[in-house]
């Protein structure tokens, strides 16, 4: 990458690094309709650095266009909508490459089945259902993944639709330290033997590293203990005053590093645990059976899946890092460079594992390169698989009484019932210019279709489908540019594979300023 | 005479005119729909959007898009290469160009008949007399002082008779800020709900590295280069100038030292990036959480000016690191807020005769009521005024600056006596009575 390029995307390397702004770069996105919707996520992806664009779009400019859409110059009407819209995107960032197609996507499918293959994100805006039913098979099939966007009067609906979507750097809050003091490796155990906290005076004792205090006082315990760590909460309360005592030697009580080690003491009795979502990774098909189809995450988690196992006693690779700790510089170095040489030892191993595979599986070894191999060690903990779910078996799956705020939650069967709506009678509801009330009772009896179709028994007051006439499918620019935000960012979480996506579906509404996210 | 793309009953607002023409049961209690709030939206409405940058930028194009004609926009900064991930109205072309003009002209060529006014000064440059002629301020600001300095304007411009707030003083403000992937939204009806300066408590001041673990038990690399920054650069002066952190000469000085520093001490991991990232204090952005809080408030801009719907209550937190988190809550008012309470500032304090001015200035910084930057003093002692100590103009500081080590009392002040106190949260002095907390001897 030059450094204009950094420079450039500098605030957002800042969050997924380079090898992210990378795997963005080696993207392809496609848009289907381009309205307001579409082009404004469109906009933060190519703002973001996408590879290159591709609008599908079969419409014309009309008046109502200028209205709400960004991205479409004067002097336009009737105009194919796909080329102005590419025209005035692709000249926000000269790094992106784009191209449109003024045909609807059901002909293009039709003459060019393979279409969507080349592409690794399309975005839908607003898509009717047929539309929909015809889009989603095709990528879900190939595990393309599709995020949707519609924005309808005050309220706007993002769902992703995705088969099998994985992530190594899932960017954790708070993630636990893996000091693994219940199992300490070879070197820290002899750092540990040779650590004389007794012997040490005031000035020595100041420069001694918070994990060094827990596992010296650990040590003491486990010889006591018959092997035993903490267990009961008289116990912890037992250990965590050993060190509170072994802190008392400075005269003005208790020195930061003691009270670190008192406030961290937990890590003495924590275990090693794998955490569930890495589990379910383990435990996926995809893990078992590789081949040379197989995408490279699950070559990676194969590989620090038997490390795990078969070479390091059920214990995840080492992260080899460290928190700061308040001690003297040589203290703190000596500890860390420990964890960072096991950790080396870790990667090696999971290594040799990943190249073993591959070429098992008729891949040359070099397949994955080592940064990929140093990503998954160091991020072993956050891994995790998503299972979408498809188009055609929402109804199925949604346990929709437990979704709070249960007022905005309610516009997703609305919004559902519009479409349905639109589907049969060719129209969205309340979009006559006289009586838009008219529609009502239609709506309402497409709303109790739909809800016993889904097997629901929710009850949606009569407000909801009056407001929802009253919207009569309008795209007001606001809301579809903060729903379009949001279907951006999700789309740079699938496209970098890095921090947790959406999952799977979310409404916003901007009448009372809040959001709901949920699983269908 | 309107030009054609003004006229408010063009086709090209059918979306809008919707919700404004159509009634429904969500709306605000007092909204009449009406082919005239259009009319007023783009003919009269007069917003002013404070910042042009990440967020600036998504609120013009909001706005402009939401029928708004009459828009001004305020920004003092100029454009730079790394905004341009997000800030979409400027190009390579426009570097080292003023912000807000760049973005109004942009606005204006795109949208016929918008007409952006571009500010580019400072927020302080301007009094009560440009802010009261807005119907609703937006803010898309970087900056906690410059978020609370509008704050203290617009409350500056209630009137109250007899204790009763004259409505048409209330300005209200909509406010939104982002971090990487965090963002939030609110809407401050002064006089009515929670301000700025209620909830302060809400920007957590900034972490830093004690001094003594960088200057003598380094041990993450970024110990060493805030050593070379803090420590370093000041004693050696090496480009006989402030530190910039755009500077890549300056930069690589530092760079080099702290690799050497880092040598010292057998510390790895100072890297180029790394250096950067201390010595700018990069805060990580990105459009997509820009567009989404932008158009959040720019919904809550057009809510405010047709009361089609009741704004937010009053305040929405969003993040999406992981999945979507959002929370949305009403904010509560201060009872004795400093800005916007009516009720007057007391100061305890304990023993006047030993607390020096030094360390009454000390509490009205550090202090998470007040939390100010450089307050200057004055006050009255003996019907004549007397300036305590002012910094920030040269000659007054070097006059004052001895008054920093008396003692409340040797400077004449009393049980009961008022100070003034100005600083740059705020553009009101803010008038706050001392509070001698009497010792059994002075009873005597």
């Amino acid at each position: 990458m030059d450094g204009l390029t950094e420079k450039r995307y500098e605030r957002q390397i800042q969050l997924w690094g380079v090898q992210g702004q990378t795997s963005l770069r080696n993207s392809k996105v496609c848009l289907i309709n381009a309205d307001a919707t579409g082009t404004e996520a469109l906009k933060n992806l190519i703002l973001a650095g996408v590879g290159s664009f591709t609008i599908v779009d079969d419409t014309t400019v009309k008046e109502v266009d200028y209205g709400n859409n960004f991205f479409i110059a004067e002097g336009k009407l009737d105009h194919s909508r796909a080329e102005c819209t590419y025209e005035l995107l692709q000249e926000l960032n000269p790094e992106v490459t784009g191209n449109f197609i003024s045909e609807g996507v059901l002909t293009i499918l039709k003459t060019e089945p393979t279409f969507f293959d080349k592409f690794s994100l399309v975005i839908g805006a607003n898509l009717t259902e047929r539309i929909l039913q015809y889009v989603g098979r095709d990528l879900w099939d190939k595990n393309i993944p599709l995020i949707l966007v519609f924005a309808y009067g005050m309220i706007a609906y993002v769902r992703i639709v995705h088969a099998l979507h994985t992530v190594v750097q899932g960017h954790v809050d708070n993630l636990p330290h893996d000091f693994q003091c219940d199992a300490p490796f070879p070197a820290l155990k002899k750092l540990i033997t040779t650590t004389d906290l007794d012997s040490l005076d005031s000035t020595q004792l100041r420069d001694v590293p918070y994990l060094l205090i827990i596992l010296f006082y650990l040590k003491k315990w486990l010889e006591l203990h018959s092997g035993r760590p903490p267990e009961t909460r008289i116990e912890k309360d037992e250990f965590k005053k050993l060190i509170q005592e072994g802190g008392k030697k400075f005269s003005e009580g208790n020195e930061v590093n003691f009270e670190e080690a008192f406030s961290f003491a937990f890590y003495a009795w924590r275990r090693s645990e794998i955490p569930s979502n890495v589990l379910e990774v383990f435990r996926h098909p995809c893990c078992d059976s590789l081949t040379k189809k197989s995408d490279t995450f699950w070559f990676l988690a194969r590989a620090v899946r038997d490390f795990t196992f078969y070479d390091n006693n059920g214990r995840l690779p080492l992260r080899g890092v460290l928190p700061d700790m308040t001690a003297g510089t040589a203290n703190y170095s000596q500890l860390l460079l420990l964890y960072q040489q096991e950790a080396v030892k870790h990667a090696s191993m999971v290594s040799a594992r990943v190249h073993n595979l591959l070429l098992r599986c008729g891949l040359p070894e070099d397949y994955i390169d080592d940064e990929e191999i140093k990503t998954i060690c160091e991020n072993s903990a956050t891994l995790k698989c998503f299972e979408g779910t498809s188009l055609q078996h929402e109804e199925a799956r949604l346990d929709d009484f437990n979704v709070q705020p249960a007022e905005v939650f309610s516009w997703y069967f609305c919004l559902k019932a519009a479409r349905f709506f639109q589907r049969r009678y060719g129209h969205s509801p309340g979009t006559g210019t006289s009586n838009y009330l008219g529609d009502l009772l239609t709506l309402k009896s497409c709303l109790a279709e739909v809800l016993n179709e889904m097997k629901s028994n929710r009850k949606i007051e009569d407000e909801y489908l009056i407001e929802l006439c009253r919207f009569g499918a309008s795209e007001i620019h606001s809301v579809a540019a903060c729903a379009s935000g949001i279907a951006a960012q999700e789309g740079i979480k699938v496209l970098t594979r890095q921090f947790y996506p959406l999952n799977n579906a979310l409404i916003v509404d901007t009448v009372t300023g809040q959001a709901v996210s949920f699983r269908v | 005479m309107m030009t054609e793309a003004q006229e408010p009953s063009q086709k090209r607002w059918a979306h809008l005119r919707k919700i404004l023409e159509r009634p429904g049961p969500f709306c605000h209690p007092e909204f009449e729909p009406s082919p005239e709030i259009m009319d007023f939206i783009v003919t009269s409405c007069k917003i002013l959007v404070v910042g042009a940058g990440g967020l600036g930028c998504e609120l013009l194009k909001d706005l402009a898009l939401m029928g708004f004609k009459q828009i001004h926009v305020i920004d003092m900064d100029t454009i730079d290469l790394s905004n341009l991930n997000r800030q979409f109205l400027f190009r390579q072309k426009d570097i080292g160009q003023s912000k807000a003009k760049v973005a109004a002209e942009f606005i204006n060529r795109r949208i016929p008949g918008c007409q952006v006014t571009p500010h580019f000064c400072k927020i302080q440059d301007y009094d009560e007399g440009f802010y009261r002629s807005f119907h609703i301020i937006v803010c898309g600001l970087d900056s906690i002082v410059a978020r609370r300095w509008i704050n203290g304007m617009i409350m500056s411009l209630l009137c109250y008779e007899d204790g009763v707030l004259d409505n048409s003083t209330i300005i209200p403000l909509v406010d939104g800020g982002t971090e990487g992937f965090k963002g939030n939204a609110r809407v401050i009806v002064p006089g009515n709900s929670a301000c700025v300066e209620c909830t302060l408590d809400l920007y957590p001041p900034q972490v830093t590295y004690p001094l003594c673990t960088i200057a003598n038990t380094p041990r993450l690399p970024e110990h060493c280069i805030e050593y070379v920054k803090v420590v370093m650069w000041p004693k050696e002066n090496p480009f006989n100038a402030a530190l910039d952190g755009d500077d890549t000469q300056h930069v690589g000085w530092i760079y080099e030292k702290s690799l050497e520093r880092a040598a010292q001490f057998n510390i790895t991991g100072v890297t180029y990036r790394l250096v950067q990232g201390v010595v700018k204090n990069i805060i990580p952005a990105v459009a997509s959480t820009n567009a989404v809080i932008a158009g959040v408030c720019a919904t809550e801009v057009f809510k405010i000016a047709t009361s089609c719907c009741l704004p937010l209550n009053n305040y929405m937190v969003f993040n999406d690191v992981d999945g979507i988190y959002t929370y949305t809550y009403t904010a509560e008012r201060k009872d004795n807020c400093v800005v916007c309470s009516q009720v007057p500032q007391t100061l305890l304090i304990p023993d006047a005769t030993k607390m020096k001015l030094k360390d009454l200035i000390q509490t009205l910084c550090e202090d998470e009521t007040y939390q100010m930057k450089n307050p200057g003093l004055t006050t009255t002692v003996g019907g004549k005024n007397k300036t305590l100590y002012i910094s920030t103009i040269k000659s007054i500081e070097e006059r004052t600056r001895d008054n920093l080590n008396k003692s409340l009392v040797e400077l004449g002040l009393k049980d009961g006596s008022e100070i003034m106190v100005a600083d740059a949260t705020t553009p009101m002095t803010l008038v706050f009575c001392l509070k001698f907390q009497s010792s059994d001897v002075e009873m005597n």
